[in-house]
Formats: C-alpha cells, structure tokens, sequence
C-alpha cells in the first residue's frame, strides 16, 4: 500500500471519528471539522453533476444540516465517507430531476476524469483497486460506467449521448459493475 | 422467495444495492429501498460495500471549495435546527417504546397534517364535500392526501389523489392506490395514478372497500402490495356524514 492510500485511510478513520462524535455528543465542533474535511470533495462531486456554484452550496447546506439531524442513523456498515458520497449523489440527482434541463451540455468525453485517476498498473499490490479495475473494463462500459456515476446521468441521457439502444446501455452498465466488483474482490 | 424474505438474498441484495449506489432507480424505488435497508441488514450491508468500492473516485478527482460564506451558514442553520427531528436510540428504553413512541408520534401528527392539509387543499368546485381522507405518508411524511367523494347519481364515487407541493416532478411511473379491509386486511385494487394529481371514479364495490377500509396504501406493482412494504400508506378519516352507497 502506497502512502497515499495510507494517508486516504486515516482521513476516513477521521471522517468516521467525526461522525461518531457529531451522534453521540451533538458536537458542533465536530461538524466544523467534518465539513473542513469533507466539504471540497463533497462540492466537486456536487459540481460535476448540477456544474452550477450556487446550488451546490445550497445542496451542502442541506447536507450537513441532515448529517447533524441523521448521524446517529449511519450504521457503520461501511465508511461514513460512502455514506456522505450516497447521500450528496442522492440529493444532487434529486436536484437533477426536478430541475426541466440539465443546465449544461451532455459531454462524452471521459478522459478529463480518466486522466486525473492516478495512473494504474498491473501490480494490484501498488495500484489504487477501483482505478485498475475500471482501465480493465471495455471502453464502452467504463464510458458509460464513469458518466453515470460521476456526472449522474440517466440512461436515458446516456442514450441520447450514445445513440444505443436503452437495453444495451442497461445491459452494458450492469455486467460493467458485475465485473468491477470481480475485479475488485480479487 | 416470498415478499421481504427476498432481501435477505445476498444476490438480490447486491444487484439492488449496485443500482442504489450507481443511482439507477427511480426516485421511488430509491426510498423503498432506504426503507428496506433500515429492516435488512444483509441489503445495508451490500449498499455499503458498493459505496466503499465506488468512492475512492471522489477521492481522486478534483475537489472544489465551497464558497467562505457556507460555514456559517450550516452553523446557524444547525443552530436553528437544535435537536429538531432528531431521535437516537435510547438504551434505558426498550424497542417496543421506541416504536410505540414513534406509531403514535406518527399517527398524531397524519391526523394533524390531515386536518390541515384537508383545510388548506383547494377544494372541489361542486358542493359536494369528501367523505372519506387518507392522508399518505412515507417515513412519516405526508406526501399525498386521497380524498373520496360519494356518488351523486349513485355509482359515481369519485377518488382524487393530490400530491404535497413538496412533491417532485414524478419519472416515477404508475403507482397503484389500495385499500385494506380493517377486519379482514385484505387489499382491494382501487386504481393507479402518477405523480399528477388526478381523480378517478370507482365503482360501488371498491367504494364499499374504502368504506370498509382501516387504511389505503399505495404500491408500485399492479399485482401485488404489502403495507409493510408499501410506498405511501396512512389511516382512513371518516368525515362527516358517512355514505357508504357509491
């Protein structure tokens, strides 16, 4: 393990910490730091899908209000970091949705998101998993898995970007993410 | 593998909690599934997983900071907020209190909104008033209101869902309207609608079945529904003069 994923682990062992704190102690204090830790990242994710400034802010706001209300229920199946990722992608696709236009572009172009994944190699040892995992997948799959996931596009969306047939789109997504898991576990 | 036992397969549960993490449902089937995970360990579980085995991406693309003036907004919204809506477990307190506590937390506050809403809801333009309200909820919010109006001729008993203001523009597709009998809980099919607000007539015998009904429910399948895994369930309110004919 690189010192980057150890750094990565202890920032979510902090993340963790944090929200433990924030239920159990209704630490404000503890929301300051979690949102000093956390928000950056929070905004990026945000941005990437609504690419509007002020209704990320907005969405964050709502974030960490729900964090202060609902940090008790994060069960600690998994790592509170996830957890935030769900429920900002969550809110930010609500907002999506109720919104009549996306507001921006469809863009095809992953390769701005490809190249600021950390390079992989075939040492699963040293390489970041899900980054090798995705450069292992077919072109398609990654194009449609990381527009999704990333951008929060529809399959419709997606078939207006790729003009292919919704089936195909679903089916390509779903054994994409069935072979990342695989990948992933071994 | 018959209804919730079904989300105790770890298959299953890891396709839902794929298409959960990676956003492809609806927003429907999103907070069904939220529902769920609250009941079946095994599908939180797979949901986390695949929020783990996704997240690593935020990690790695670029962060953007947030505008200086957010801070001290979320503290004072905090600060607003106080301990509103916020329950954590109790230990000295067993569960059943907590549900007993939440059941009729619940069904005080569906009786409250119900009034309220049944108040403020711009009423039909005829004089004929509902005699029947359900007031819907999900997680103990209300989101719809049914309202029944009796036939006049008879055999034109109308039902007219109207959706909370709050309520998202719905990609959600058909939802299906039922009633359960309070003595014997069977569920009677009363019809579908959407996201819209919309209004349909029934016939005598389904109105007999609202009329008998303990509480209506709303699943998104049109051949089966559970109220424990109902999308929108909430009691029957009886108002006024009760007709029972249609």
């Amino acid at each position: 393990m690189g010192p980057d994923r150890a750094a990565i682990d202890l920032w979510q062992a902090e993340v963790d910490t944090l929200i433990t704190r924030i239920a159990r102690h209704r630490d404000v204090s503890a929301l300051e730091a979690l949102y000093r830790l956390t928000s950056a990242r929070l905004m990026g994710l945000t941005l990437r899908m609504l690419n509007n400034q002020a209704d990320c802010a907005d969405l964050l706001q709502e974030l960490y209000l729900k964090v202060w209300q609902q940090a008790h229920q994060f069960g600690g199946r998994g790592s509170a970091w996830g957890w935030l990722c769900v429920m900002a992608r969550n809110a930010a696709l609500d907002q999506l949705r109720s919104r009549q236009h996306r507001g921006q572009e469809l863009t095809r172009d992953i390769q701005p998101l490809m190249e600021t994944l950390p390079a992989p190699c075939n040492d699963a040892a040293v390489s970041p998993g899900l980054e090798r995992c995705l450069q292992a997948l077919r072109e398609e799959q990654r194009e449609l898995i990381l527009l999704s996931y990333i951008h929060g596009y529809s399959h419709q969306e997606l078939q207006d970007l790729t003009a292919r047939p919704l089936g195909t789109i679903k089916s390509w997504v779903r054994r994409g993410l069935q072979e990342l898991k695989q990948c992933l576990e071994r | 593998m018959p209804g919730a036992l079904r989300y105790r397969d770890p298959e299953l549960c890891d396709q839902l909690a794929s298409r959960y993490v990676t956003a492809r449902m609806t927003p429907l089937s999103r907070r069904r599934l939220e529902r769920l995970m609250r009941q079946e360990p095994v599908l939180e579980q797979a949901v986390a997983r695949w929020a783990d085995r996704m997240a690593p991406l935020h990690e790695a693309l670029p962060a953007e900071t947030p505008p200086a003036e957010l801070w001290p907004r979320i503290k004072a919204a905090v600060q607003t907020a106080g301990d509103d809506g916020i329950s954590p477990p109790t230990a000295s307190r067993g569960p059943l209190f907590m549900w007993r506590t939440i059941a009729v937390t619940a069904v005080a506050a569906a009786l409250a909104l119900a009034v309220a809403l049944w108040a403020h809801f711009p009423q039909r333009a005829e004089t004929v008033t509902a005699s029947y309200l359900a007031p819907l909820s999900h997680n103990g919010v209300v989101e719809l209101v049914v309202s029944g109006y009796p036939g006049s001729p008879a055999g034109k008993a109308q039902l007219v869902v109207q959706w909370s203001r709050r309520h998202l523009p719905s990609d959600e597709g058909p939802l299906y309207l039922w009633a359960e009998d309070q003595r014997s809980q069977t569920l009677v099919y009363l019809g579908t609608f959407s996201g819209q607000n919309h209004h349909w007539t029934v016939s005598r015998t389904q109105w007999q079945a609202v009329a008998h009904s303990s509480r209506l429910l709303v699943s998104p399948d049109r051949d089966k529904a559970d109220p424990a895994t109902a999308e929108y369930i909430g009691p029957c309110l009886q108002l006024g003069d009760w007709q029972e004919k249609g």
